[in-house]
């Protein structure tokens, strides 16, 4: 072991080559592994991030939902089609990691609580993408979209018209109940804590 | 020796960026050429009326409304009506789908949106307004503040 150890270190001369030599491949390893699209793919699917119990209510109230199978036609949604960003490959993996070393964190450390995540409700613009939506209804980003719903119309009329503006509004800004069936307040609400918010 | 250590700093960098980019992943929206149809009082015009009549609605104000994605158009601003619960429910959806939002609150029969009494006969502006505080209607005959916090 000893020997074979030095013969490494002799060849590449020096400890600091070595370290450097096996961080580097550490790194290159992670990446490939990140790249490879069965990993994306598996650490994507719903049943992953249901896996972990913080995640058993967003997984149960997704499943209700249109997204997550309560339709006639079986589709399911994932959860990183609504919650990663989807207008560039970078943009998702880097996302997908910095978000899930996040999660993997708070998992492991205990910080998670349902309080949390009902306050962060209001941030909602900055994890639930757009761009995600729109991959799967595109015709509502590109005004191609044909209904005879009023509503709708006058709406995404008005989405378009401040779209890119300084004043842009993301799809959860008016669709906050996607997703979970619109179940997520009632799930976290702490009932001792209500009547001390504002 | 050397070559390492700028392989081993170009490799860092990168790291750091990806990182950083994950962090302030920000999507990038292109503007549109739609517009909303033209109404009689110039946007402008519209802009300026804020101040007169401001949003108390956090969630309404954040959206940006104009007058007019509630009102209707008009030409004088006097002869704008408070808003009916069925102008409200074009975008709300219907009372049964407000009801749900609050239902946490059906146990005690409290649900300002399907309560004891008033069910869904309630108009939207008894206790939500858009340019003055809002109320609570229940507050008329009942202490509210032990059933639910102030209406937004
Ligand atoms: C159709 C899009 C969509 C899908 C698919 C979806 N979500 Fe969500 N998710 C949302 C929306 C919209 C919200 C914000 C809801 C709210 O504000 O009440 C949300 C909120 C959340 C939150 C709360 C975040 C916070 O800090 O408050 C978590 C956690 C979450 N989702 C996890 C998941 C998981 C896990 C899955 C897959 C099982 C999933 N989501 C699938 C749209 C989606
Ligand atoms: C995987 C593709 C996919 C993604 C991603 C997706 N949707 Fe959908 N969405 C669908 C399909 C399919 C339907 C069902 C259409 C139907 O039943 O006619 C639907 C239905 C809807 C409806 C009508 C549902 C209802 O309750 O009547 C809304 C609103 C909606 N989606 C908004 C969103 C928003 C907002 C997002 C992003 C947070 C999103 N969708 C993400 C595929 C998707
Ligand atoms: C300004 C508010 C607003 C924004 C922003 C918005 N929508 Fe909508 N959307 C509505 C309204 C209102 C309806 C009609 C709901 C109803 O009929 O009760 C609707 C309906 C829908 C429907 C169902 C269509 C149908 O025919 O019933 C889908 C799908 C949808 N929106 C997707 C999206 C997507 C994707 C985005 C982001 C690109 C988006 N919406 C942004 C307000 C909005
Ligand atoms: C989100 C919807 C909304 C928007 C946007 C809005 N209003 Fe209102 N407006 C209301 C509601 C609801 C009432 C009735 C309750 C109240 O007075 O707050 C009202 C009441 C009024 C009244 C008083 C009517 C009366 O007889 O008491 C005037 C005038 C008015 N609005 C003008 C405007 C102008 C001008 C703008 C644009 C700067 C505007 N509103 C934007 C919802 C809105
Ligand atoms: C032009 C569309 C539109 C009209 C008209 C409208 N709203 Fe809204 N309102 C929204 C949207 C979009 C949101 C933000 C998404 C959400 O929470 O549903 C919102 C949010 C709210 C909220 C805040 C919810 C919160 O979480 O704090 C209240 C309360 C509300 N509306 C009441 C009303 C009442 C009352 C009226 C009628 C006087 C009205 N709205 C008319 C679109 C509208
Ligand atoms: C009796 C008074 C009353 C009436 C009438 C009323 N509301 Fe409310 N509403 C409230 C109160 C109080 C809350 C706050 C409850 C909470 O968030 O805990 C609320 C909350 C809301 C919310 C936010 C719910 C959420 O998800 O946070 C919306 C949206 C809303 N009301 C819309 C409406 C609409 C639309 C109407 C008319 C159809 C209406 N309300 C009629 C008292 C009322
Ligand atoms: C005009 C005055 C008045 C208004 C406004 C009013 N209430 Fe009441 N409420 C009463 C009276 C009087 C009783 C007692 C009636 C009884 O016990 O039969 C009562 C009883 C109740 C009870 C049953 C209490 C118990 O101890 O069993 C509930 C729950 C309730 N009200 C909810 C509401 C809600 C929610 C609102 C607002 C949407 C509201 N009330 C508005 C007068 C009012």
């Amino acid at each position: 072991m000893k020997t074979k150890k030095f013969s490494i270190r002799s060849y590449v001369k020096g400890k600091a080559a070595f370290i450097t030599i096996i961080l580097a491949t550490a790194f290159v390893t992670i990446m490939i592994a990140l790249f490879s699209t069965k990993v994306i793919h598996a650490t994507g699917k719903s049943e992953f991030c249901g896996s972990c119990h913080e995640m058993n209510t967003f997984k149960k109230t997704y499943e209700r939902d249109i997204h997550g199978g309560a339709n006639s036609v079986g589709f399911k949604a994932d959860c990183v089609q609504c919650h990663l960003p989807q207008d560039s490959q970078i943009d998702f993996l880097s996302t997908k990691v910095v978000s899930g070393t996040k999660e993997v964190i708070t998992h492991f450390s205990g910080q998670f609580s349902d309080e949390k995540y009902y306050q962060n409700r209001k941030n909602r613009e900055d994890f639930v993408y757009s761009s995600g939506c729109i991959s799967c209804h595109q015709d509502i980003d590109n005004g191609k979209f044909k209904t005879d719903n009023q509503k709708a119309k006058k709406m995404h009329t008005y989405y378009l018209s401040k779209k890119g503006s300084k004043q842009a509004i993301e799809c959860v800004s008016c669709h906050t109940n996607v997703g979970h069936n619109g179940e997520l307040r009632h799930k976290l609400i702490d009932m001792d804590k209500y009547l001390d918010e504002k | 020796m050397k070559k390492l250590l700028i392989v081993l700093g170009v490799l860092v960098i990168a790291s750091i960026a990806f990182v950083y980019e994950g962090m302030n992943a920000k999507e990038q929206s292109k503007e549109t050429a739609v517009n909303m149809p033209a109404t009689t009082l110039p946007a402008s015009k519209l802009t300026e009326l804020q101040k007169d009549y401001p949003s108390k609605n956090d969630q309404h104000k954040k959206l940006g409304f104009d007058c007019v994605t509630c009102h209707g158009d008009f030409k004088d601003p006097k002869e704008v009506l408070p808003l009916q619960k069925e102008q409200c429910l074009t975008c709300h959806g219907d009372y049964k789908k407000v009801a749900k939002r609050t239902s946490f609150l059906d146990k005690k029969e409290v649900n300002p949106h399907d309560g004891f009494h008033h069910k869904d006969q309630l108009d939207c502006a008894d206790c939500h307004r858009e340019h003055k505080p809002s109320v609570n209607y229940c507050a008329n005959c009942h202490d509210t503040k032990v059933w639910m916090k102030s209406t937004p």
